[in-house]
């Protein structure tokens, strides 16, 4: 139960009246008569404020480790602020050499990842070789063992694998970045998990985006449109002429190249619409949106449909494709198509919409928010904008403009804009307190967190609309996020066998020192990387000295600062069998751990 | 790090004893005086189907209806409903066969269809048109503040402090309620809980304590959600029986659980129920975007199901609240629910068995204060010419014209310049579809209300 104090004096109406601190409502005695009364149990009062609440409150930055460990990483594991100091004196030459290793990240070097996909390969539980058995197969074999498969479990298995190996990734891959920008990249051309054939071939989908993480948008956007999970899940397998369906056109406009945020034009004629920057037309109209379904007729995936094969791959039925052309050509903004030349129709679209600074901007705003914070700087997103068309021919452009953002001053500027949002909030959790677990499949220890963290409301695949995840702080800093996330923490924590913290604790301090206020501050430095506030501080400290009080009350002594020896035998970290013990010393530093990892700066990214 | 440490941030407790100058400064009317009404009791239900729902579908001409023929020739793969299937409402029209549970609430005068709704303009794209319908700014979609909450923020009869004013049965907001602070996201109330375990009660004090040092957004959410982490849990759920043996409609393959949408129609009823002071609740129905096989008739159809569920859901919910309050009146008086979508779909339908994007919808008002068992709205037919872009049911009611008559007759909020800036006086032109004593409506200029963060 929260504590009995007086509510916070926050006010909806701006006024801190007597009554509304001691939580009644006020009523008029006129009133009384007709107005309800709260049911008496109802002691605690949520007093309100004013909206906006959402707004950004500039903070005092932490040092260069832990803002990029929080940013463009999934929080440090113990030992990785120290490693990414020791890699030159200067902050920013450190950011630097970090980034060089971190966009060319090598599989084979992610070691402690690798181990536990080959400890499981290895392991005498047959549930365990077989835990992530879907993930390496090939396209046709995911098709046809899964995704054409009856049986509900057969089917499902890939996605269901693909989930945990998600996780998996972020709590233990070496190439954090590669995790946070997978994650930016799959929401962008979201699809949703449980639905055919997506997941049957969920690792084929996630293999063709990673390709391209840090190539070349065009191949992305090329590559993603051939997968038969998008074809499907956007309806465009079904995109026939003579009766198109338009939705797959509608969202790579929308949502996968120019976006809708500014080069919408709705339903207008498009020969109103005028020119951007760079000579091209500047955004699309809805009769833009049906020329695109036009020329995509035809697209699809050998499914046995209309006397095809059943492989699951991409099929371009050229006979279901427009062939009016002597009534009209196909015209999609700047793009005139006179005459059918089967895929090319909409690779030559694809291209240009590939090319298209507006596709630039909406992605470098996209990815600014994501990276930076809400509402990013339009100079500066038209700066990224700029890098992101000037090499869009290249080879490495995503690269390229990863770097440009991340070694920007708006991003080194930009702590606490953002919350994290609950996968985040969870896996920083997961790394900082060195939880040991290969999260998977037919694991009771993970299917418990993974329904916590589908009660979340946020677990990977688990979007259905196609606009992905939402990346507005408003969405993340509710009530329901906050307590759910939160909840998959605790019980994270109480796991004590896969993260002994009174372990760890006793590994990092000499018994000496294991004193309230030194294992709050070996846990926050430990968790964060940096300082709280002395007075979250001093609240943590309180936590544990209120309890040791409790224990032995009348003591002379200062529980802050004596070794917690004087009061609970710190030694009880593990039992004779090894197995960890749940002491009161471990219960008591695992309620310091929640609060270091639920307290508002872990909220902070 | 946000402190009072004189540093120029905003201090959210400074803002606050300042409210007279502050929070004009911030766009927020100050309210000097605030007093409860018989209106302050009532509550507000808002129902969002996702996805666009086929209006023609929901509501459909029936054989002798002048827009039968035309209907007949629109739908023809696979979507058409036999006029003989479809359950009467009079005028010609009838509702989905799957709609029958809300006959009884259209013969009781509790249900009223307003036809022909929609944004002022077309907008095929869901994500824009919901975030429009939702944060009531249509043309702008980087507003801060949905429609319901601005409906807080300047309602003048409602009390300084509430237990739980509102509530969204979802995991994360809805933009209806954007940046409303008091707002409760919460899907499964049980589980609502931090479940720490072991001083647990000093572990959430000092949590607690933690998030009241701060304050800035992220403590105060911090703060709200403990705070309503313990309301949720002083309730109980589990022991919870629906009044008058309202039944919620069950899923099929389980039948020992509720559908999503009815165990959370259950959870708003029972937390009106609870006298908790909920002032709002939005909560979502999905499962609309019927593009393929859409499936009108029953034997397996999915829209059809889809209907069924929502109709057994909303009478299960209104037979539920019909009990006695402490007021006097029923809990089902004194409750009104609004059912909308972000747009209607095209009236033909395509290839596939499914139907496209379109633009005027229906949209349903029930409960307390509805001058139900009557259709509303100019709908102008199905021929060629009545049709937008030959393709969708134009909208010839602006859906905040329906949304600001209910809130001044339901609730007498009557600023409406706050709730819709931009809506004019011109524009709204309310059609009795609600009851409640005249208040007239407020569409002075608003003062700025909007922004992206405050500076």
């Amino acid at each position: 139960m929260a504590s009995s104090k007086s509510p916070k004096a926050l006010n909806r109406r701006g006024f801190i009246g007597a009554s509304a601190a001691a939580g009644l409502v006020s009523l008029s005695s006129a009133q009384s008569a007709s107005a309800a009364k709260p049911s008496a149990k109802f002691k605690k009062l949520t007093t309100m404020s004013p909206a906006p609440a959402q707004a950004f409150v500039s903070q005092t930055p932490p040092p260069m480790a832990p803002l990029v460990f929080n940013k463009a990483a999934y929080g440090p594991r113990p030992g990785d602020i120290d490693d990414f100091n020791a890699l030159h004196g200067d902050p920013d030459t450190a950011l630097s050499l970090w980034l060089d290793s971190q966009l060319n990240p090598v599989d084979a070097a992610d070691d402690d990842l690798n181990d536990r996909l080959q400890a499981l390969l290895d392991s005498v539980d047959p549930d365990d070789n077989a835990a992530y058995d879907t993930i390496d197969k090939t396209s046709q074999e995911l098709w046809i063992d899964h995704a054409r498969n009856d049986d509900y479990s057969t089917r499902n298995r890939p996605v269901w694998q693909m989930e945990r190996l998600v996780i998996l990734r972020a709590a233990y891959s070496k190439w954090q970045l590669r995790e946070v920008l997978y994650d930016f990249w799959f929401n962008h051309f979201n699809v949703y998990g449980r639905e055919f054939p997506t997941y049957g071939m969920m690792p084929h989908y996630d293999a063709v985006l990673r390709e391209n993480i840090f190539g070349n948008f065009r191949d992305m956007l090329k590559s993603n449109a051939r997968t038969a999970t998008m074809l499907y899940y956007l309806d465009n397998y079904a995109n026939t002429w003579p009766r198109p369906n338009e939705n797959y056109a509608r969202e790579v406009l929308e949502l996968h190249t120019l976006g809708a945020v500014e080069n919408y034009y709705g339903a207008v004629d498009p020969g109103t619409v005028g020119n951007n920057s760079k000579g091209q037309r500047a955004g699309y109209t809805e009769i833009d949106v049906f020329e695109f379904a036009k020329a995509l007729t035809g697209w699809g995936v050998e499914d046995s449909t209309y006397d095809a094969a059943d492989t699951g791959d991409f099929l371009f039925r050229a006979e279901r494709h427009y062939d009016d052309w002597d009534e009209a050509p196909i015209t999609v903004m700047d793009v005139v198509l006179t005459g059918t030349n089967g895929t090319d129709d909409v690779d030559v679209i694809l291209d240009y919409l590939a090319d298209h600074f507006g596709t630039a901007r909406y992605i470098a705003w996209k990815l600014c928010t994501r990276l930076i914070g809400e509402n990013p700087d339009p100079a500066f997103v038209t700066l990224v904008a700029e890098e992101f068309y000037d090499k869009r021919l290249e080879a490495d452009q995503l690269k390229q403009v990863y770097r440009f953002i991340l070694e920007s001053d708006p991003f080194k500027n930009s702590w606490g804009q953002k919350v994290t949002r609950p996968v985040e909030s969870v896996v920083r959790a997961w790394r900082a307190s060195d939880v040991d677990l290969t999260f998977r499949i037919d694991d009771s220890r993970s299917n418990s967190i993974w329904y916590r963290l589908d009660d979340t409301s946020h677990y990977p695949f688990g979007y259905a609309p196609p606009t992905g995840y939402p990346d507005e702080n408003a969405f993340w800093q509710g009530s329901g996020p906050l307590i759910m996330s939160w909840r998959v923490i605790t019980y994270i924590l109480k796991q004590n066998d896969i993260v002994n913290q009174a372990q760890q604790t006793n590994n990092g301090l000499l018994q000496a020192n294991r004193t309230a206020r030194k294992i709050v501050q070996f846990w926050i430095n430990r968790a964060m990387g940096y300082d709280f506030p002395l007075d979250v501080e001093d609240r943590i400290v309180q936590y544990v000295t209120d309890i040791l009080e409790s224990m032995d009350p009348g003591y002379m002594g200062n529980y802050e600062t004596e070794p917690l020896d004087t009061f609970t035998d710190t030694l009880e970290v593990t039992n004779m069998d090894g197995t960890a013990k749940n002491s009161k010393y471990q219960q008591i530093i695992r309620g310091v751990v929640g609060l270091v990892l639920m307290s508002p700066e872990a909220l902070r990214r | 790090m946000s402190k009072n440490n004189g540093t120029n941030k905003l201090n959210r407790r400074n803002f606050i004893k300042t409210a007279g100058v502050a929070s004009a400064a911030a766009g927020l009317a100050p309210r000097l005086a605030f007093a409860e009404d018989e209106y302050s009791d009532n509550i507000l239900v808002f129902v969002f189907q996702r996805g666009g729902i086929d209006g023609l579908s929901f509501l459909t001409p029936m054989d002798g209806h002048p827009d039968r023929g035309h209907y007949n020739a629109l739908r023809v793969n696979g979507t058409r409903i036999p006029s003989a299937s479809l359950q009467s409402v009079g005028n010609g029209w009838g509702l989905n066969p799957g709609a029958a549970p809300l006959l009884d609430l259209w013969s009781n005068n509790s249900l009223a269809i307003v036809q022909s709704t929609g944004l002022p303009w077309a907008n095929r794209s869901h994500f824009e048109a919901e975030r429009y319908v939702e944060l009531g700014t249509p043309g702008n979609r980087f507003t801060n503040t949905g429609w319901l909450t601005r409906h807080l923020q300047s309602a003048t009869n409602l009390p300084d402090s509430m237990v739980l004013p509102a509530v969204v049965t979802e995991s994360t907001i809805r933009y209806s309620l954007l940046s409303e602070p008091t707002a409760v996201t919460m899907r499964y109330p049980t589980s609502f809980d931090l479940e720490s375990s072991y001083y647990e009660e000093e572990q959430e004090a000092a949590l607690a304590e933690i998030y009241d040092l701060g304050s800035d957004p992220i403590d105060v959410a911090g703060s709200q959600a403990l705070a309503a982490q313990a309301i949720v849990e002083a309730i109980d759920w589990n022991g919870y029986v629906p009044s008058n043996g309202a039944t919620y409609p069950v899923r099929p393959d389980n039948p020992d659980r509720l559908t999503s949408f009815g165990e959370e129609m259950k959870i708003i009823a029972q937390l009106i129920k609870e006298d908790a002071q909920l002032k709002c609740a939005v909560t979502d129905i999905g499962g609309w975007d019927t593009h393929n096989d859409q499936g009108n008739l029953p034997g397996d159809g999915w829209f059809y199901n889809n209907v069924r569920d929502m109709s057994e859901a909303l009478l299960a919910f209104f037979t539920d609240l019909d009990v006695p309050s402490p007021n006097g009146k029923s809990w089902a008086d004194r409750t009104t629910l609004i059912v909308y979508s972000e747009f209607g779909r095209r009236v033909f339908d395509n290839a596939d068995a499914g139907t496209d994007h379109g633009w005027g919808n229906n949209l349903l008002a029930m409960g307390g204060g509805v001058n139900g068992g009557q259709l509303y709205g100019d709908w102008r037919g199905l021929h060629d010419d009545a049709l937008f872009q030959g393709a969708d049911v134009w909208a010839t009611t602006d859906y905040r014209t329906v949304f600001s008559e209910c809130l001044l007759k339901r609730f007498h909020n009557n600023k409406i310049h706050q709730v819709f800036p931009g809506f004019t006086a011109g524009e709204y032109k309310p059609l009795g579809v609600f009851s409640g004593s005249l208040i007239a409506p407020d569409f002075a200029d608003p003062e700025i209300i909007f922004r992206h963060g405050m500076e």
